[in-house]
């Protein structure tokens, strides 16, 4: 779970956007390219972003998770209806918008299932994230937590006795806790 | 075996070797004193990821130290016929008459024998590692060991180590499992590590930071780092030509890391005078 210290208070809840901004900039590499596209009758994009490889069109729910789930549904239409005149807007350099489009829904009460739910009825990949507000109401705290599908999560590493059968490092007698110790110590390299 | 013609070395190559920087004086001359005397003189190569690189490494490193004026003989406990290390000295090996024992002659360097494990590999090892302990300063047996930790087990003790990994975590933590064995079997073995290929200098350094650091709290083992040892074009090629790179004339990124990684094993070993 990533925490944001940044603390907000009630008035400042309409910043929402911002802090996401930051999250998804600083967290996961995303250039955030613009806030608040579109409009509320024909859809609406909340931050529209890229890391090179995807266009991500984030929403960020501040009601019940279906309202959020077809504002980010008919923000994805209204995408795909002005691609043409975002490119044209948009330089290559600032964002490709012919790149593969990809959902964002942030959301405090998504449904258990909804991963799943949303992978098999999308036709674009769909990315949820829950965020959740501690402390005082006047002054909270956030917390964003994502909800990946199990397969994109990351790979659950083998166990220390498969480990010890695979590798053949079984007679250097190294305990469960060492393996596991030693894994956390190294980390990921390449 | 195929007669090659070996008199095709150029002037380059024998220039290379009659260049070492290592006055001719100094492997007469040996090393005094208790240090020299603990020394340990059978180096196990141990590349648990790759046989391949572990067979190469070890006959390049031999080529090196023998460069620096050291008598070095070479046990390949892999003795695969493809790629041990008598594949990667293809070109500069050749049998000694009525023996088993194949040599490497090259000028301006002590001869290197080369040792295979089959038939009588085990026996053959512990001959060596006492005949090694008696030769004393200015030799090494440089034994290629395969990733067979039981046979490690039952091998003679009293060795130094030199562990070759990549950055994975698998093959970091064979070497860490290694490390612990080792230092199992003899508490006064030196044991030094290589990355293989890493993608720069600095996580290269970060990982060994970590990992040496583990390995003292855990084990209050010291592990020495030797750098890391750059694939590259003429790398691939010398594999291909069973010719070893060190020996190759052409620049090579590959070569001077293992011509480092030799130089900063033997100085770690105050066989060398630091630089």
């Amino acid at each position: 779970m990533t925490r944001i210290l940044k603390p907000i208070s009630a008035e400042t809840l309409g910043c929402l956007d911002q802090i996401f901004a930051q999250y998804f900039r600083e967290e996961r590499g995303m250039r955030i390219v613009e806030r608040s596209l579109g409009n509320d009758f024909t859809g609406r994009i909340d931050l529209l972003a890229t890391d090179g490889a995807r266009v991500y069109l984030i929403t960020i729910g501040t009601g019940e998770f279906p309202r959020c789930l077809f504002r980010s549904f008919t923000g994805y239409r209204w995408f795909r209806e002005n691609r043409d005149f975002l490119g044209r807007i948009y330089s290559p350099e600032e964002i490709d918008v012919t790149l593969p489009a990809c959902l964002i829904i942030l959301s405090q009460d998504i449904p258990p299932g909804a991963p799943a739910v949303c992978k098999d009825v999308c036709t674009v990949p769909v990315l949820l994230y829950r965020y959740r507000l501690f402390g005082a109401p006047d002054d909270p705290d956030i917390s964003v937590e994502s909800l990946a599908e199990p397969e994109d999560k990351p790979v659950i590493e083998p166990s220390p006795d498969v480990l010890r059968k695979k590798l053949g490092i079984g007679p250097a007698g190294l305990s469960d806790a060492e393996i596991l110790d030693f894994r956390a110590a190294m980390g990921p390299f390449e | 075996m195929e007669q090659v013609n070996r008199l095709g070395r150029g002037i380059e190559d024998v220039s290379r070797l009659y260049l070492s920087d290592t006055p001719r004086s100094d492997g007469d001359k040996g090393e005094k004193g208790e240090a020299a005397l603990r020394r340990r003189r059978v180096v196990r190569i141990i590349n648990p990821g790759s046989a391949l690189m572990g067979a190469f490494f070890t006959a390049n490193f031999s080529l090196e130290l023998a460069r620096h004026r050291h008598r070095v003989a070479i046990f390949d406990g892999e003795a695969h016929e493809t790629d041990g290390v008598e594949a990667m000295l293809r070109n500069v090996v050749y049998p000694e008459s009525g023996a088993e024992v194949l040599s490497v002659r090259l000028y301006g360097i002590p001869d290197i024998s080369l040792y295979r494990a089959r038939p009588d590999g085990a026996e053959r090892l512990f001959e060596l590692a006492r005949a090694a302990q008696s030769y004393g300063e200015g030799f090494w047996l440089v034994v290629n060991t395969p990733h067979r930790m039981d046979d490690l087990v039952q091998g003679p003790a009293g060795f130094d180590a030199v562990l070759l990994s990549t950055l994975e975590t698998s093959p970091l933590l064979q070497c860490y499992a290694y490390v612990k064995l080792i230092r199992q079997i003899d508490p006064d073995s030196r044991i030094s590590l290589a990355f293989i290929d890493p993608a720069s200098d600095a996580r290269a350094m970060d990982a060994f930071s970590r990992f040496s650091a583990f390995a003292l709290e855990r084990l209050g083992a010291c592990v020495d780092y030797l750098g890391r040892i750059v694939r590259d074009e003429l790398m691939d090629r010398s594999i291909a030509d069973h010719r070893p790179l060190v020996l190759c004339c052409e620049p090579s990124a590959a070569r001077e890391s293992i011509v480092a990684a030799s130089r900063a094993f033997l100085q770690q070993r105050g066989a060398l005078p630091p630089e």
